[in-house]
């Protein structure tokens, strides 16, 4: 979703045809959760999405970090966060279990590979091209 | 030259001076179009394990790099959500980092 989500955002949510709603599924592991509840963390402070796309545009420096959290605090601040507050948010992992729950909620609902999407409740699997969800987004809106 | 007309024509340099000095060391403040929106209410999930809710602020500058700048919130059930919630299309990504 790296190089797709700002294209929907741009083609439709902007244009208010489209929301988008996050649900978090993990199964890449620690700093997968790591992440996650670094966004909820930022969500605190309305910055959910801007974290979102902060850890997505540098997954590779987070993800080879020696210290990851240490990574995340310091993106916490350059989105403009109060980086204290982050930082106890992040320490308090008071996310871990709503965000493990919800994966077990996911797998519940038949959502056992990622990424999963659905529009409308089309459930499309595996990452696609924006221009495969345009088709359907577009069949939808006419 | 009356002390009075001296001191009305002293205080008449001063105020056109002043109005001059306003005028040549301020320069004027361009405003940008910018667009604003406001930001959907967001509400308690009302399952206590879902994530809890964030305050919502109330309006905010759309640039193209700040996806937070779009109305945004969380849905009754707790998640994250971007855009206008009365939108036609529902987008939902189930997705992990990395």
């Amino acid at each position: 979703m790296l190089e797709v989500e700002p294209q929907l955002i741009d083609a439709y949510v902007r244009t208010g045809k489209m929301r988008i709603i996050v649900r978090p599924l993990f199964q890449t592991g620690e700093d997968a959760l790591l992440a996650a509840h670094a966004s909820e963390c930022a969500g605190e402070q309305n910055h959910y999405f801007a974290m979102r796309t902060a850890i997505y545009a540098d997954q590779g420096g987070l993800y080879s970090a020696e210290n990851m959290r240490a990574g995340l605090s310091q993106r916490a601040r350059t989105i403009g966060l109060n980086g204290d507050d982050f930082d106890r948010c992040m320490q308090s992992d008071k996310y871990r279990v709503p965000l493990l729950t919800e994966y077990t909620r996911a797998k519940d609902a038949g959502i056992v590979s990622r990424p999963v999407f659905e529009i409308n409740g089309q459930r499309i699997i595996g990452a696609q091209q924006f221009t495969q969800f345009a088709d359907i987004i577009t069949r939808l809106i006419h | 030259m009356s002390i009075i007309r001296r001191l009305s024509m002293s205080i008449c340099v001063v105020l056109l001076a002043s109005c001059g000095s306003q005028s040549g060391s301020t320069p004027m403040t361009t405003r940008l179009p910018s667009a604003t929106v406001a930001v959907v209410a967001q509400t308690t999930p009302t399952d206590p394990s879902v994530a809890p809710t964030a305050t919502p602020v109330a309006a905010a500058t759309v640039t193209s790099d700040n996806p937070d700048a779009l109305a945004s919130g969380l849905t009754p059930e707790g998640y994250h959500v971007l855009g206008d919630m009365a939108a036609p299309i529902t987008f939902v990504d189930y997705s992990d980092y990395f």
